[in-house]
Parts: structure tokens; C-alpha cells; sequence
């Protein structure tokens, strides 16, 4: 960033942005992201390179029939990584984000998980989109590799204001398709726990894509605190609650952690694609341990 | 014995309506801070709805107690108690010289019959049946020795000075009963009953009025007469005596009572003659005559008021402070919990009018109900101050002792014509009648030794009898002596008495000069010194009694010179004032003005007191309407989410707030409205001196006002014409004797309706002496002020009485005038006979006698006789054209 373009940042935000960038510049942080592979977001878009014989051990699945029929013998297609992997970030800035017994909050978190992915995306100049649904309104950035374009989104994140608490976004709660994103792109989606069963467009849609499901949980849904005794707005059921955290309050929430785990899994049926992130933990560490994960799979 | 409630203010019951005005408020502008917590809906297994509830039932019941606290209940318990009154007892005891007869005492020790009476007497006067007595005494002719007294020890005193040939011999019966007679209030229905107690032991030789006459008039009053007659008949013992007065042996004489004029007078007047040969018939006649007494029992109601609000006070308190205990516990201080709400990111924010609204809570002002805090605050300084007013202790008595100076540089007659010990007499005279009621008065006289004279008490005749009557010739050692003075004056005071003052009438002159050393122990017991210096600071020649000029042994002109530097130095180390009589035509306003300064203290003291109950209900309002507002900002409310951003709900807001503003100030101005409108009228008199008729006039104008009038508004009209006719009397304003008659209207139906509700009597007597002319105010030239003149005095003032008083006159003489111009010595009783009295023929001519016989009585005389007989020396008999 140029000097012009700090004097343009509030303190605060420049800050932040400051701060992101230095964790990013450490070596390790960036070795321990990319590795030894030449895009830090592989999905399973791969390049065709030449037919080679096809020797023992290999995929058969990558034999090339053509080839073979016409030459006789077993040929089989040899790949490389693609290179241009497109990167699609969904960030659905859930009422239900504005919420942290510790000190920082699960939107905090989240915004500064995507920061972190269009700030590594933007360093390895690998393209990268963002969907950033707030309350009412849809902010849509094209996968681009412009940094300048990157770094203008970072920004926007950070100076971002929290959508009204009493103003649910229906379509938030409800992830539908997102249509515009390269096929075969790599889609984080980074959202509260959607209302109710999966529907078959989205089935059908998610098999397009490399999907990966990221939530960011806190304490308190893991556990009720002990200190539960103010009243109490809930902005997800647009109710006033005056309770006590008592057996009976413990036993409601259990029971409420496994409807919402089943209803997790629904959404991402595959255990390699959902991701679940404490929100008192370091986003970046947990990021790129859920990318090393995702190697480690492939 | 009933109780019932009452309540002092009334008014602040209105504060009631607070109660459906804070449930208008809470339902539309109610708020409810809380805690954002997604999902908890979610965990919530029932609903909770007691939490809200009960603080709400806290905050209800605290702003319930306040508002009937502040409301001021008091338990009313009245209880009619039956008050004794004992009788009025004038005792009229022989001393002439036949009362030295030994025949009533055994004959191994030989009394005389008054020295066996003395013990008899004071045995009498314990009796708890009696209520006051007065002392007469006659022989040759009579004296009043004590007008009526409650005081004991005072009248014990007296009889232990009695002694025979104080007074020239012989046997006035009937002026001993004329003046008997005069002692009572016979102005009026009496509320006690009434006796003579005639103590004698011959017949009537001498005297004005016979003791038929006497016992007409005592008859016309209904004055029964015990008579008791003494010795026996025939041969008595009686000593003798050497030159020096020691008794030598005793001879028989002859004694007779003239049992048949005793018999007669007692049967008329529907008394009882006993005889009393010796001590022990003496006894049982005083004691039979106890038995005949009367004592009247009036029923008195008393009223207690126990203040019930410092309780509701406490109660609303505790319930306040629950509430926090609550408030705290449930929203307001989570960071003693697991979560520390400054370094979490639950969001914080209220719900008012159905709307959330983010608002942080992590600033201290914002964690803490202000609101509530303050209000308990409040609430608890209240319950200081209503603590403060039940302990503060009634105001304690002023004692006032008027010191004058009798010595004979007193009766130096002054450019202005009158002698400065007259000066001093009018002027403690007219300031003695000024005084409250409940002032305690004395009079002491001092020239080279002080006597009391008069002791201090709310009575005042003998005060004014002695200040009337008194002067250098009464005084048996000449000089001016502070060192007696104060001496005197230390013993005469009550330590308990919050304010003593004495009120020094002299020229200044002290002999011996060295009393500095002893001013320290006036000021050791807090007695103020009011100076008020007389005579011109010239030298001038003393006058002696025979009219002309005193000389010193070589026949010079013995002259005086006033000292006012002695004066200054007094009042200095007393922390007292220094007033000026001469040339000073306000002195008595002055005087006043400086005896009323310690009062005022209590006064203030009363006025502070009426100033904390002022400000406790002005704490009251303030807790309430802070009250209201922690309803509206800090006590949850139960709220209710509206629809988000609903245009509705924003008009509805804005208008209740319009109609919770002026539900709350039309509430305030009502309340103050009728706070003011049910204020007791006294308090519309300020410390300030206003004008006294506007006040008068403005608390008719209330009375008229209103539909009913209660007793105390009868009390406020009588105080206010009293305090009009009281400053119009202090400037010699006229007074319109209109507003005075109003105020005796008031008294009368105040008293109606209910006798408790104010000391009527006083009030009243504080009417009729604002009614009576005041005596003329003699300026500094001699000449009468004629603001102060009496209409009534102006017509009937002739030449003589206006003529100015010769300054070679005898001190006397100026004596005898200043008895007629002030008060007659004893007088008062007999100008108030109504004229019904006078027009009755059987008792006319006895009445004039005994205005006679009245005038012939002088306390200051018999005080002279006494004073010099107890010296050793010769009684001067004085000329009966002085008119005692």
C-alpha cells in the first residue's frame, strides 16, 4: 500500500490491516501455508501434460483409451496441478457472529479468517472472490488476482459495520446457491449453522465445487456459563429470555448443541469439508491447519 | 384514651397517582437493559418471569411507603387527663404587738404567738390542695408581703422573716382582708376555687375599712373567710424587754379576741371562726381549714402525636435497597461472576418502546441505577433529619433578672426632669410587660447590698410591685456594690435556664471599684449582661430625703457622677450590651430587641427545625420524582419487541412522552398547589419583620377562604394580630384596636373548638394588655410622646397630670408620681371591678375604702421596715400623705 492510501484508513483499521500483513509476512506462516506446492489452495483442477506408457502402480483412471486403441499399447494421460485455482470466499455476516464471552467476538473472527484468505490468496497472486452477505445487503467480489482490488476488499471487511441485531437475514440463514463461481473453484463458506435440511439444489450445486463448510463456535454454545442471569435478547429468536443457568437450562442446551451438530452435519455430510473454529484459538493458525488438513487428504 | 392516624401532609398522597403514572410510563417507555445473546431462546427450558416481577414488586412497594411517608402519619393518641387546681390561699397574719403574747406555747419554753404560728404556716402551705398562696400581713395598718405565688421556698422565706413591729402597732383587721381581697383576680369567673385565712388575736382598732366592709366585698366575690383567732382570753404572758431589746422576763396583760366580729364575718363570707388557744388547736384549725379546701379538677385533653414516618422512611429504605441488592445481582455488576463483562464482547444494550438499542454498560455510570442509588440516598438523609427534629429538645426557659440600681446617685434628677431611678423603673416596667409569658421575671435592688425582691417566675405582680415601689430610701446601706450585686444575681438564677440575662438599670457608679474579678463568674455560668446606663455624664449634687441637698460631714454637697466606662466594661466581659438611656428615645426598643436575641436563638432554633421539615418534603419530592424516573430508566420494565422499525411505535412513543411530561408537571404544580394551600397559616409569618396588618389581612383572607376553619387557623389570626398589635406597640404606632378585637374573636372561637390546640389564655391576655392604653412615653425633654398617647389618655389627662415634675422635688415625691403614672403598687385588682360592682349600694362604700386601703400598699415599704428592723434600727414611721 502506497503512503497516499494509508492516509485514507482510519487508525484502527490500518492498524488491524497492519497487523494481518505481518503475521502473513512471517515465513513460516507462509512456508507452513503453501508448502512445497505451488498453489496454497489446490482443489481438484488439474492440467493436461503428456501420455506417457503406463507403467505398473499408476491410476488406471488416467489411462487415455484414445491413445491406446490407436497406438496399441496402454497409454495413460499425465497431469500437473492447475495453476490458476480460483478461490470463492462466501461470508454470510450472521446477527447471530455479534457474540463473544471471550475477548473477541465469532464475526471478529470470521472477518478476520477471510482477511487472512484473500491476503494469502492476493500474496501468492492466486485469483479469489468474495460473497459478503450483511443483513439486506450483497457485496460480490469477481475472483481477480489484482491486489490492489484485494487489499481494497480487505479494507472494506475491516471497516465493515455489523448488520442491525433485529434485522435476520432470511436469505442468510438459509444458504442457496451461489451462481457465478468458476467450476471447480475452491469454496470456502463461512456461515452460521444453516436453518433446516439441505435442499436438492444444493446438493446438486456443492458436487461443482470444492466445498468447505467453516463455522466459528464460542464457549457459551459449547457450555451454558455460570454467570447467566441478566435478561437476556436473543436476536435469533427475537425473544427477551430471563433464565437461570440450572439443570434444567443445561439440559435444554445440550440438547439444542445436538440438534445443531445434526443439523451440521446435514448441510456438510463429509467430515473432510466441514470446519469448526474456536473462537478463543488463533484464526490463523486454525486456517492453515484446516488447509494442511485438506493436503494431508488429498 | 383514642388513637387514630392522621396525616400532616396530606397532600403528598396525591404522589399516589405516581403509581398508575409509572405504569403508563413502564408500559410505553419502560426499558430493559440487556444482554445480547444469540440462540438463548434456544436454551431456555421455561419461562422465568418472576426475576422482572419481583423487582418490580420492590420498586412498587418502596415508592408506596415513601409516598405515605411523605404524606407525614402521625398517631394521634388523645387522652383526657383530669389536672388539679389547687385553691388560692391569702393568708392575712396579725403582727401587731399583741402577737407577742406567750400563752399559746408551754410554759418551760416561751414563745410568742407568731413564733408558734411560723411552723404552723409553713406546715399549711405544703398542703398539695393548695395551689398559691399570697401573704398579708396588718397591724397598725396592712402590707401585701407576697401576692400570690406557687413558689414554695419563696413563701417559706417570708414567713421566716416575719416578725412583730415591722409595722406600727395595732389591729387593722379589715385592711388585713381589704387587701386580702385585692390579691385575688376578681375580674373574671375564677377557675379555682378561693380563701381567706384570717389569722388574729384581738379586735379591729385601727384601719380604713372595718371587717364588716371587708367581708361585704368578700362576700360579693365569693371569697370565704376562715378566721382563726388566737390565744385566749384573759391574762397572757407577755415579755419584756431591756434597753437593747433582750428579753428581760414577762408580765401578765390582758388579752381578748373579739370572737363575735370573727364568728360574724366567717358566717357571712360562709367560712368557718375557729379559736386556737395553743399550738395544738392552731394545727388542727389549719388543718381542719385544709380540709375545707377545694381543689378543682379540670379535665384537660392531651393530645401525643408519635411520628409514624421515620419507620415508613426506614421500611422504604430497606425495600430500596433490596432492590439494588436485586438490581445489582441480576444486571448491574457481572464482573464478580465467571465473565468479565469489560473484556467480553456480549453486546449490551436496552429495550425501550419495543425497540433495541445498543447502549454499552461497561462506563461506571452506566453499570450503576444512579437513579436508585441517589434515591436511597435521599430517602436516608430524610430519615436523618426527621431523627434530628424528634430529638432536638424544647426550647428552655429565658430567665430575665432586672438588677436596679437603688443607690441613692439614682435619685439625681436629670435635665429632663424625672430621677434616673424613675427612668429605670418605667423602663423595666414597660419592658416587663412586653415579655412572652413564658419568660421568667425577677427584680432585684442593690445599692451597698442586693436583695431579691422579687424571684424569678412567669408570675409578674410581685415583679411589677417591686419595680413600681422601690427605691433609695428603701435601702438600708447605701453605695453602689457589684460585688453583691452579682453575688445575688449568681444564686437567683436557674443553672438549667438556657438564657439568663440580667438587665443592669444603673448609673455605673460602683462602690468599691475593685468587682472586675467577679465578672467571671457571671460569664462562668452564662449570664448575659444587658446594661442600660442612665444619667447625663456630668457631675451633679445628690438629693436627700428631706428634699434638699445630701452633705458629707463637713457639710459639703455630696455630688455623683454617672460611670458608663463601668457599664462598657461589664458588658464586655459578659459578651452583653450596652444600652444608653439618656437622650436615647428608643431605648426600650433597644432593650427589647437585645432580650429577645437569645430567644430568637431558640427561635431560630424552632425556625431550623420548621426549615429541616421543609426540606425533608422537598427530599421526598425530589426521591419520588427520581423514583419515577429509575421506573422509567432502571427498574425493568416488562417490555415488549415491537415490529422492527414500526413508524407507529415511534408516534406512540413521542406521544406518551408529551403525556408523561404533563401527567408529571401538572402533578408537580397540584401538589405544590395544595401544599401551599394547606400550609399552616403560621408559617406565613416570616423572621423578617413584615408588615404586621398585611399579615393579618392575608390570613383572614385565607380563613375566608375556606370552607371550614379548624382551631388552628384560629390560632394563626390571634398570633398574627397579637404580633401586629405587639410591633405597632414596639414603634408607638397606633394600634386599630379593630384587628385586636378580631384576634380575641379568633381566640374565643379557636377555643371552642378546640381548647388543646393553643395556649388560648395567653394569647388572649396578650390581646386585652395590647388593648389597655400604654402607659406615656416621656422623651428625653419631658414632654409626653404623643404617638404613644392613649386616645382615652389625652382627654382625660389634666393640666397636673402633665405638668412636669419639679426638679427639687423630694425623691418621694417623684416616688409617688411615678406610682401614679406607672402602676399603683397592688393595683390592677380593684380596676377591675366591673361597674355592676360599683353600683351595688352594700358594697360601694367598702369598695372605695379598699381602693384606699390598696393604695396604702407598698412592698417596698414593708421590704424598708423589715430591712431596718432586722438591723437593729429604729423604724422610721413614714408620713401617711405618701400614699403607700
Amino acid at each position: 500500500m502506497s503512503g497516499s492510501a494509508n492516509h485514507l484508513l482510519d487508525a484502527k483499521t490500518r492498524e488491524a490491516l497492519q497487523r494481518l500483513v505481518w503475521r502473513l509476512r512471517g515465513r513460516r506462516a507462509v512456508s507452513t501455508a503453501t508448502g512445497s506446492e505451488r498453489s496454497i489452495f489446490r482443489g481438484r483442477g488439474m492440467e493436461f501434460d503428456q501420455v506417457v506408457k503406463y507403467a505398473f502402480g499408476d491410476d488406471i483412471r488416467d489411462v487415455d483409451w484414445n491413445v491406446t486403441a490407436k497406438l496399441g499399447d496402454l497409454y495413460r494421460k499425465c497431469f500437473v496441478e492447475e495453476r490458476e485455482v480460483v478461490v470463492f470466499i462466501v461470508f454470510h455476516d450472521d446477527p447471530a457472529l455479534q457474540f463473544g464471552s471471550g475477548p473477541r467476538s465469532k464475526r471478529e473472527f470470521a472477518i478476520e479468517l477471510v482477511c487472512y484468505a484473500l491476503l494469502l490468496a492476493a500474496t501468492k497472486r492466486e485469483r479469489v472472490g468474495l460473497l459478503h452477505r450483511s443483513g439486506s445487503t450483497e457485496h460480490r467480489l469477481q475472483p481477480t488476482r489484482d491486489r490492489r482490488r484485494i487489499l481494497a476488499e480487505v479494507v472494506r471487511l475491516l471497516q465493515s459495520v455489523s448488520p442491525p441485531l433485529r434485522q435476520p437475514c432470511e436469505r442468510c440463514r438459509q444458504p442457496t446457491v451461489v451462481t457465478g463461481i468458476p467450476r471447480g473453484s475452491l469454496v470456502l463458506w463461512l456461515a452460521e449453522i444453516p436453518e433446516g435440511s439441505p435442499s436438492p439444489q444444493w446438493r446438486a450445486w456443492s458436487r461443482h465445487y470444492d466445498l468447505r463448510g467453516v463455522r466459528v463456535e464460542d464457549a457459551w454454545e459449547r457450555s451454558v456459563p455460570n454467570d447467566l442471569s441478566a435478561p437476556i435478547f436473543d436476536p435469533i429468536a427475537d425473544q427477551i429470555v430471563h433464565m437461570k443457568p440450572d439443570a434444567s437450562v443445561r439440559a435444554t442446551h445440550e440438547q439444542w448443541r445436538y440438534e445443531r451438530e445434526r443439523r451440521w452435519i446435514s448441510w456438510w455430510p463429509d467430515s473432510r469439508r466441514r470446519n469448526v473454529m474456536d473462537v478463543a484459538a488463533d484464526p490463523l493458525n486454525q486456517f492453515i491447519k484446516m488447509l494442511r488438513a485438506g493436503e494431508k487428504r488429498r | 384514651m383514642s388513637a387514630y392516624l392522621d396525616l400532616q401532609f396530606a397532600p403528598a398522597l396525591l404522589g399516589l397517582l405516581l403509581i398508575p403514572l409509572a405504569i403508563a410510563l413502564r408500559y410505553r417507555l419502560g426499558r430493559l437493559r440487556v444482554d445480547v445473546v444469540p440462540y438463548a431462546a434456544a436454551w431456555r427450558a421455561h419461562a422465568d418471569r418472576w426475576t422482572t416481577a419481583r423487582l418490580v414488586a420492590w420498586w412498587y412497594l418502596s415508592l408506596i411507603l415513601l409516598v405515605i411517608a411523605a404524606a407525614e402519619p402521625v398517631r394521634v393518641t388523645e387522652s383526657t387527663v383530669s389536672r388539679s387546681l389547687g385553691a388560692d390561699v391569702v393568708i392575712a397574719i396579725d403582727v401587731s404587738t399583741s402577737m407577742l403574747a406567750e400563752d399559746m406555747a408551754a410554759a418551760s419554753t416561751p414563745k410568742d404567738r407568731l413564733a408558734v404560728l411560723k411552723p404552723a404556716l409553713v406546715e399549711f402551705i405544703k398542703d398539695e390542695s393548695i395551689g398559691r398562696v399570697g401573704l398579708v400581713l396588718f397591724a397598725g395598718r396592712s402590707y401585701t408581703l407576697v401576692p400570690l405565688s406557687a413558689d414554695r421556698s419563696w413563701l417559706r422565706q417570708q414567713i421566716e422573716r416575719l416578725e412583730i413591729g415591722d409595722i406600727e402597732d395595732g389591729t387593722a383587721i379589715g385592711d388585713g382582708l381589704g387587701l386580702a381581697i385585692t390579691q385575688f383576680d376578681l375580674g373574671g369567673p375564677a377557675d379555682r376555687s378561693r380563701m381567706i385565712v384570717l389569722l388574729t388575736d384581738g379586735s379591729n382598732t385601727s384601719g380604713v375599712m372595718t371587717p364588716p366592709q371587708a367581708a361585704a366585698i368578700a362576700k360579693k366575690f365569693s371569697i370565704p373567710i376562715y378566721s382563726v383567732a388566737m390565744g385566749r382570753d384573759g391574762f397572757a404572758p407577755y415579755p419584756t424587754f431591756d434597753a437593747a431589746g433582750r428579753r428581760i422576763g414577762s408580765r401578765q396583760q390582758p388579752s381578748s379576741v373579739d370572737r363575735d366580729t370573727l364568728t360574724t364575718i366567717a358566717r357571712e363570707t360562709d367560712g368557718v371562726h375557729q379559736d386556737a388557744a395553743d399550738r395544738e388547736q392552731l394545727t388542727a384549725s389549719l388543718a381542719a381549714i385544709s380540709s375545707r379546701l377545694v381543689v378543682v379538677q379540670k379535665s384537660q385533653k392531651t393530645v401525643t402525636r408519635d411520628d409514624l414516618s421515620k419507620w415508613l422512611l426506614l421500611a422504604g429504605l430497606i425495600t430500596l435497597t433490596v432492590l439494588l441488592v436485586l438490581l445489582f445481582r441480576s444486571n448491574g455488576l457481572r464482573q464478580g461472576g465467571g465473565v468479565s463483562h469489560d473484556r467480553s464482547k456480549i453486546v449490551d444494550g436496552i429495550i425501550a418502546s419495543g425497540q433495541f438499542k445498543i447502549q454499552s454498560t461497561t462506563g461506571l455510570l452506566r453499570r450503576f441505577p444512579l437513579l436508585l442509588i441517589a434515591s436511597a440516598v435521599g430517602v436516608l438523609i430524610a430519615l436523618v433529619l426527621s431523627g434530628k427534629s424528634d430529638s432536638s429538645p424544647a426550647p428552655s426557659q429565658q430567665q430575665i433578672l432586672f438588677a436596679l440600681d437603688a443607690s441613692r446617685s439614682m435619685d439625681i434628677v436629670d435635665e429632663s426632669g424625672v430621677s434616673r431611678i424613675d427612668r429605670a423603673r418605667r423602663l423595666a416596667l414597660r419592658a416587663l410587660g412586653e415579655l412572652e409569658s413564658d419568660v421568667g421575671a425577677g427584680v432585684l435592688v442593690f445599692a451597698g447590698s442586693a436583695h431579691v425582691v422579687a424571684p424569678i417566675a412567669s408570675e409578674r405582680t410581685l415583679a411589677e410591685r417591686s419595680l413600681a415601689s422601690f427605691g433609695s430610701t428603701h435601702m438600708l446601706q447605701q453605695g453602689s456594690s457589684y460585688l453583691e450585686l452579682f453575688k445575688t444575681a449568681i444564686s437567683t438564677f436557674d443553672a438549667s435556664a438556657s438564657d439568663k440575662v440580667l438587665v443592669l438599670l444603673s448609673d455605673g457608679e460602683a462602690n468599691p471599684e475593685a468587682w472586675a474579678a467577679d465578672v467571671s463568674r457571671l460569664k462562668a455560668m452564662g449570664i448575659r449582661v444587658i446594661a442600660v446606663g442612665f444619667g447625663q455624664e456630668k457631675t451633679a449634687p445628690i438629693p436627700d430625703v428631706a428634699g434638699g441637698w445630701l452633705r458629707d460631714s463637713r457639710g459639703m454637697f455630696v455630688y455623683a457622677k454617672p460611670h458608663p466606662e463601668n457599664l462598657r466594661r461589664l458588658v464586655a466581659a459578659t459578651s452583653g450590651v450596652m444600652l444608653t438611656a439618656q437622650g436615647n428615645p428608643v431605648v426600650l426598643r433597644e432593650l427589647l430587641e437585645s432580650l429577645s436575641a437569645a430567644k430568637n436563638v431558640e427561635d431560630q432554633r424552632w425556625s431550623s427545625e420548621l426549615a429541616m421539615s421543609e426540606l425533608r418534603r422537598t427530599l421526598l419530592s425530589i426521591v419520588l420524582v427520581l423514583l419515577l424516573l429509575a421506573a422509567w430508566r432502571e427498574v425493568p420494565a416488562k417490555v415488549r419487541l415491537a415490529a422492527v422499525d414500526s413508524r407507529s411505535n415511534r408516534v406512540a412513543t413521542v406521544s406518551s412522552f408529551v403525556v408523561a411530561a404533563f401527567v408529571i408537571v401538572a402533578g408537580f404544580l397540584s401538589i405544590r398547589v395544595e401544599a401551599q394551600f394547606a400550609r399552616p397559616l403560621q408559617t406565613i409569618q416570616s423572621a423578617e419583620e413584615r408588615d404586621a396588618l398585611n399579615e393579618v389581612n392575608a390570613v383572614v383572607r385565607e380563613i375566608l377562604s375556606r370552607s371550614v376553619v379548624s382551631a388552628e387557623d384560629y390560632r394563626s389570626l390571634a398570633r398574627a394580630a397579637t404580633n401586629y398589635g405587639a410591633i405597632h406597640r414596639l414603634h408607638a404606632h397606633p394600634i386599630s384596636e379593630g384587628v385586636l378585637r378580631d384576634g380575641l374573636v379568633a381566640v374565643q372561637l379557636g377555643r371552642q373548638a378546640d381548647p388543646t390546640a393553643s395556649d388560648w389564655d395567653v394569647l388572649e391576655r396578650q390581646l386585652r394588655r395590647l388593648l389597655e392604653p400604654p402607659p406615656p412615653i416621656v422623651a428625653d425633654d419631658g414632654e409626653i410622646d404623643p404617638a404613644n398617647e392613649p386616645l382615652e389618655g389625652k382627654l382625660a389627662m389634666g393640666s397636673s397630670a402633665m405638668a412636669e415634675p419639679q426638679p427639687t422635688e423630694s425623691p418621694q415625691g417623684s416616688e409617688a408620681s411615678d406610682v401614679d403614672d406607672v402602676q399603683s403598687p397592688g393595683g390592677g385588682a380593684a380596676d377591675e371591678f366591673a361597674a355592676s360592682d360599683w353600683s351595688d349600694a352594700s358594697v360601694a362604700v367598702p369598695l372605695y375604702l379598699l381602693r384606699e386601703v390598696e393604695s396604702g400598699d407598698s412592698y417596698a415599704e414593708l421590704f424598708r421596715r423589715m430591712q431596718w428592723r432586722s438591723a437593729g434600727r429604729d423604724i422610721v414611721i413614714p408620713r401617711p400623705t405618701q400614699g403607700w
